[in-house]
């Protein structure tokens, strides 16, 4: 039992650093891109007609819009029209929430559907 | 043709039930407890056959819930491609319970950690690969995968 105890929580550990490196990095990596800058946070949406979780995305988006008083940017980006800003960004999946603050820089990434409690977590966590 | 009226899931129920499913296989994995494998592989094939069966959603209907400590995350979307996702982790379960009950501890494991990272890949990433894999069919246009992504 102790080795198989020990056997997952080193796949947990491992799976776990792995995906967290990944962001980190994506973050740094975008973090050199030279971004619009807003006066509110920005949330740039990827998605496009053949993702079949993008509109549940963006119900959630919806709702984080009409929850957050204190203005909030969500640009929406079709992957199909525009391949290459979904390049420039990394996105590999969709939908894909990458969360901009105030100077422009690249605080978190989401990956796949995000519910819209934690983007709100994560839009007040930009101030 | 569906529309998105009264065609709602609470992802919270969702979440509950991968989260379950992901707890309960990771003890079974811990324990080598195959029935405990084969009480979630029964749990899931039996709440796609009678929704209403669903034991983890049960649980999180009647205890979570009105306790407060989930709370409910209601969106307009298919009910269909979910259940297509739990019944087809619950026939990967089964396999994974026939293979260790003959004698093939590698490969029902092995199945039994495949469940285990889909489900928390849409848990922690909201990838529903099972989702995925019922749009697919239903834009090869075969039959029973009727139900489109409400737009």
């Amino acid at each position: 039992m102790i080795e198989r105890l020990l056997i997952t929580t080193l796949l947990i550990f491992i799976g776990t650093t792995a995906y967290a490196t990944f962001k980190r990095r994506h973050v740094r990596i975008l973090g050199d891109l030279e971004t619009a800058v807003f006066p509110t946070p920005t949330i740039l949406y990827f998605a496009s007609d053949s993702c079949a979780a993008c509109p549940s995305q963006a119900r959630y988006l919806e709702q984080l819009l009409s929850l957050w008083q204190e203005g909030l940017v969500v640009q929406k980006i079709d992957t199909e029209v525009e391949p290459e800003t979904a390049v420039k960004y990394g996105v590999f999946t969709l939908p894909t929430t990458i969360l901009i603050d105030q100077q422009g820089d690249v605080r978190e990434i989401n990956y796949g559907l995000t519910h819209t409690q934690k983007l709100t977590e994560q839009i007040a966590g930009l101030a | 043709m569906s529309t998105s009226k009264e065609r709602k899931v609470d992802q919270s129920a969702l979440r509950v039930n991968q989260a379950f499913i992901i707890g309960l296989s990771l003890l079974a994995f811990i324990l080598d407890n195959v029935w405990l494998a084969a009480f979630v592989g029964v749990v899931m094939l039996l709440g796609t056959a009678v929704p209403s069966l669903a034991l983890f959603k049960r649980i999180y209907q009647h205890a979570l819930r009105p306790a407060g400590l989930v709370k409910p995350d209601v969106i307009i979307d298919n009910p269909e491609p979910h259940r297509f996702a739990q019944g087809f982790g619950g026939v990967v379960v089964a396999l994974a319970v026939v293979s260790l009950l003959a004698g093939l501890p590698v490969l029902g494991w092995g199945l039994v950690w495949l469940v285990i990272a889909l489900a928390a890949l849409n848990l922690f990433l909201g990838f529903c690969a099972g989702c995925f894999v019922y749009y697919q069919l239903n834009k090869l246009g075969l039959p029973g995968f009727r139900v489109s992504p409400i737009r």
